[in-house]
């Protein structure tokens, strides 16, 4: 047996997921990927029938074929389906799938959170779905905007299935953000430096922070409204000092750059595809670097742009608008650099290349009505008609699913082993182009006689009967043209002709391995000496298969790949990854029945529910790590590293500070929503106050300046090599002493939360403070379980140094929410002063 | 500052991160001067007063920026700090111009 082949037998036996029941703790990213973009492909479809309901309704003047209930929910549902349940978890898959094998790792960094994200994902999306059956789904908008969501309009639980079932996959699609920055930022190959990344990885690398720090605005005023919803928090009812619009703030600071998330990870594919039938390396490499960057800013600068005709001052609605028309430049860098790649270099054409076309046609002209939709004047006039229906499906389907489409027949053989079959790919792409802009151009016009969007009927004299007919039967066209995409896949998978190694002469190291992937990835992971997307995958791939790189033997059963540093690619680590594990499963189901019991009101089998989670956490934390300390290890090519749980900074360090990140931009957003509703909102000055409680305040001040204190003490003590019990234990008193202030003030100081909106956002405030030190307490307990198992030492200290940072992270927050709480009550006596 | 270590990943996100707080600050002292009833002339030299410190960090920091552009990082960092500044006195500079609270 060559010494390939015993290779490749011994890291399958060690990557490989095995049959039946095994599949369901399936870890491993390609799987996973796969899993993600099928999953997503059915929720796809599921959003196409709706989409095909509303086109028959509207396809004639009067029509009876659905009632407005109906309707309502179809249209709410389809919106909801296509943004959080297709594009967002597509493009999750495709990053899970194709960064490591791009990057030249052999995993992400955190495989059970991909799985635990992919079961969120299922669930959540099926509740949502589910909710259709029973005619409980959600049926205001895929905006929900209050008060129409608010529980005096939309009594029922329609509104709470989207309230919890889009936050379910929010907090997944946020777990898997944080992963995919620590695992490029972290997890190259050696010697592929930042500057030498494929351009791939840095699309999906700002996509995923934009996503770290755009969603937390909208899981926080889905808290906030399932609050008022279940529990009367007056957050965004006028009578009691609460405000809609903050709803309209929270989502769209969410909603706005959500355009941009699902377009760069699309952009990102199209960037890699087009020089690979260019016949050249992409031109402006930097400056789609920094076009890219200036879009995620600008992207979350022009949130009120979806607001225009709510009564904001002319000046604020200037400086948006400016923003609006601005964010059109770093876009145009990125198509140019596309164009010039053709232009010099040598075009082949295929399939991929048609899609590509395609995108260019639809996508450049949604940007241009983009544009005219940035001008308030023309905003005020188009605004809630169907030009802006006709305008956001050429943005996402031009900037989104002709991209996709160019990206799965690129990619598609690496995943099938296989290449296409024209003859069916030809029709469909004709189907779908003009079944696409028979739907929508004229739809412009439609919008401009006047149709409002979300009228589930109209009477036949506006004249838009024949535009809706039009639009109805491309509709239907486009459909089938989907129809035939999904049978050349069939096809492709089960007849299509198979090949040696890189089909398309690409540069990019996804290539240089055997199709479809092992288990492993890569035999051996390799050294990079130039930028990444100028490789030779036909020679590279078989030199890897051979052992010629990193980490070419198996050992001790590990799963290993390389830990490098953040921007030379240099090597740091050996990372050990978790092998398969039914735990996620278990854990998203726990998470599931938390979401379900939340949505009937059940709330005692919730908090039974979040038990099971937290010790389900709990004990998937205690099998991670190392018990013993393994010095510097052999890593091939004469290279000796450290396992990650002795390195410097290994991934979960990363994986922290980003999830605090989130975790401040969620609280930064509260803090928003405190001073919009004390400067805007109506009905204020409340009528009663927190009172001023100095000894629990003083006790939660002391509380929450112990916990670093101790975290720091421990590392010491551990550093030196003795027991951290003490210090584990004062750090706990510190919390007690924290969460027993803060229950009292909670209870005790503060008027009732369901009164006023100064009481509920005050309520809040404090709420996020005892979470946190809640969380601080299970850091604290994890550590004593993992230090008496004997996971911690002097040289393997990762669990103390996160304990700290959340300590450190707890106290900021905690003295600036208690400073927050106490100035919001001077404040809020002061707004009776206002004109 | 090391040109290789993480926190130079920070050159980045300067100059947009600047256009960010210019929003902020800008959003926020024009919703609490109009609830106020200020003069527009105190909103006015407000603005101008935050959109001449922005532009005079951003330029500070071209300038820092430009005798160590080493690496290609760097020199992505300049130019989207100087893409900044163009997108800073685009966006906020017409505000001068305009009656702030109508």
């Amino acid at each position: 047996m060559s010494d390939a082949l015993c290779r490749h037998k011994e890291l399958s036996r060690i990557w490989a997921t095995g049959p039946g029941w095994q599949r369901l703790g399936a870890v491993n990213h390609s799987i996973l990927g796969l899993r993600f973009m099928i999953t997503a492909a059915v929720f796809f479809a599921i959003g196409g029938v709706l989409a095909m309901l509303i086109r028959a309704q509207l396809a004639t003047a009067d029509s009876a074929f659905l009632g407005p209930e109906s309707y309502n929910q179809i249209f709410t549902m389809h919106g909801t389906v296509m943004m959080f349940l297709f594009a967002i978890p597509m493009l999750e898959g495709l990053a899970i799938y194709f960064v490591p094998k791009l990057l030249g790792a052999r995993d992400l960094a955190f495989p059970r959170l991909t799985a635990f994200g992919y079961w969120c994902f299922l669930f959540g999306g099926s509740i949502l779905v589910g909710s259709l059956l029973f005619g409980l789904a959600p049926d205001t908008g895929w905006f929900m905007y209050t008060p129409l969501s608010s529980d005096v309009y939309t009594p029922g639980i329609n509104a709470d299935v989207w309230l919890l079932g889009v936050t379910f996959v929010e907090i997944s699609a946020l777990t898997l953000a944080v992963e995919l920055v620590v695992s490029i930022l972290k997890m190259r190959a050696p010697g592929m430096s930042l500057a030498r990344m494929p351009i791939f990885g840095w699309y999906i690398l700002v996509t995923a922070m934009m996503m770290i720090v755009g969603f937390p605005p909208l899981i926080l005023a889905s808290v906030l409204l399932e609050l008022e919803r279940a529990a009367g928090l007056p957050f965004f009812d006028p009578t009691r000092g609460g405000d809609p619009l903050l709803w309209q703030h929270l989502f769209w600071l969410f909603g706005h750059p959500e355009v941009y998330i699902i377009f760069l990870p699309a952009a990102g594919a199209l960037a890699t595809i087009i020089p690979v039938f260019a016949q050249r390396p992409l031109i402006g490499y930097r400056a789609s670097i920094a076009a890219i960057i200036a879009m995620a800013f600008l992207s979350f600068g022009i949130w009120v742009h979806h607001m225009f005709t709510v009564g904001i001052p002319h000046l604020a609605l200037a400086f948006f608008s400016l923003g609006s028309a601005l964010v059109a430049v770093p876009t145009a860098v990125q198509i140019f650099a596309w164009l010039a790649t053709l232009a010099h270099g040598r075009p082949r054409f295929d399939v991929p290349m048609l899609y590509v076309f395609g995108f260019f046609f639809v996508f450049v002209l949604g940007g241009l009505t983009g544009v005219m939709l940035a001008m308030v004047p023309f905003n005020w006039q188009a605004h809630d008609t169907y030009f802006v229906v006709a305008h956001l499906h050429y943005v996402l389907v031009g900037g989104f699913l002709f991209p996709l489409l160019a990206a799965l027949y690129y990619w598609l053989p690496h995943v099938t082993g296989r290449q296409s079959v024209h003859r069916i790919a030809l029709p469909a792409f004709w189907l779908i182009f003009v079944g696409f802009n028979l739907t929508f151009l004229h739809m412009h016009w439609t919008g401009l006689l006047g149709m409002p969007r979300r009228v589930f009927t109209y009477d036949g004299s506006e004249g838009w009967e024949v535009l809706n007919l039009l639009s109805s039967v491309g509709g239907f066209i486009l459909t089938m043209g989907f129809a035939l995409v999904l049978m050349d896949v069939l096809v492709q998978r089960r007849f299509g002709k198979r090949f040696r190694r890189d089909p398309w002469r690409a540069a990019t190291l996804d290539w240089a391995m055997p199709t479809p992937p092992a288990p492993y990835t890569f035999a051996a992971i390799p050294e990079i000496d130039r930028r990444a997307d100028g490789l030779e995958p036909r020679r590279l791939g078989p030199r890897l298969a051979a052992g010629d790189g990193y980490l070419a033997r198996a050992r001790k059963g590990w799963q290993e790949t390389l830990g490098v540093h953040m921007t030379t690619g240099a090597p740091e680590q050996i990372v050990v990854l978790p092998r398969t594990s039914h735990l996620p499963l278990y854990t998203a189901l726990a998470t599931g029945l938390v979401v379900l019991a939340l949505l009937v009101r059940a709330y005692e089998v919730a908090a039974f529910g979040l038990v099971l989670v937290v010790g389900l956490m709990l004990y998937t934390a205690q099998g991670a790590g190392q018990k013993v300390d393994h010095g510097k290890l052999d890593a091939g090519r004469g290279v000796a590293l450290p396992v990650h749980t002795e390195a410097a900074e290994p991934p979960p360090w990363w994986a922290l500070i980003f999830t605090l990140v989130a975790d401040a931009t969620l609280f930064a957003s509260l803090v928003f929503g405190a001073f919009y509703l004390w400067l805007i909102a109506p009905a204020w000055p409340p009528s009663e106050v927190m009172e001023a409680r100095w000894p629990a305040l003083a006790l939660v001040v002391l509380g929450l300046s112990a916990g670093p204190i101790a975290a720091r003490a421990a590392l010491q003590r551990l550093r030196s090599g003795g027991s951290v019990a003490p210090w584990l234990v004062a750090g706990g008193l510190g919390v007690l002493a924290a969460g027993v202030g803060l229950l009292r003030l909670l209870t005790d100081a503060l008027p009732d939360p369901t009164a006023h909106g100064y009481a509920a956002v005050t309520f809040v405030l404090l709420a996020y403070v005892l979470l946190h030190v809640a969380i601080a307490a299970l850091f604290l307990l994890s550590n004593a379980m993992r230090f008496a198992a004997g996971y911690l030492s002097p040289k393997r200290q990762l669990d103390l140094r996160l304990t700290r940072l959340w300590q450190d992270y707890t106290a900021a927050t905690g003295l600036i929410a208690l400073a927050l709480a106490l100035g919001l009550r001077e404040l809020a006596l002061t707004s009776g002063t206002l004109p | 500052m090391s040109p290789t270590r993480p926190a130079s990943l920070l050159w980045l996100v300067a100059g947009f991160g600047l256009w960010s707080t210019a929003l902020i600050l800008v959003y926020a002292l024009h919703a609490v001067g109009c609830a106020f009833v200020w003069p527009p002339a105190a909103i006015r030299l407000g603005l101008a007063l935050v959109l001449l410190a922005h532009v005079a960090a951003l330029l500070a920091l071209i300038h820092h920026q430009r005798r160590r552009t080493v690496n290609l990082l760097l020199q992505v960092a300049l130019w989207t700090l100087v893409a900044a500044l163009v997108a800073t006195a685009f966006t906020y500079g017409p505000l001068l111009l305009l009656t702030p609270c109508v």
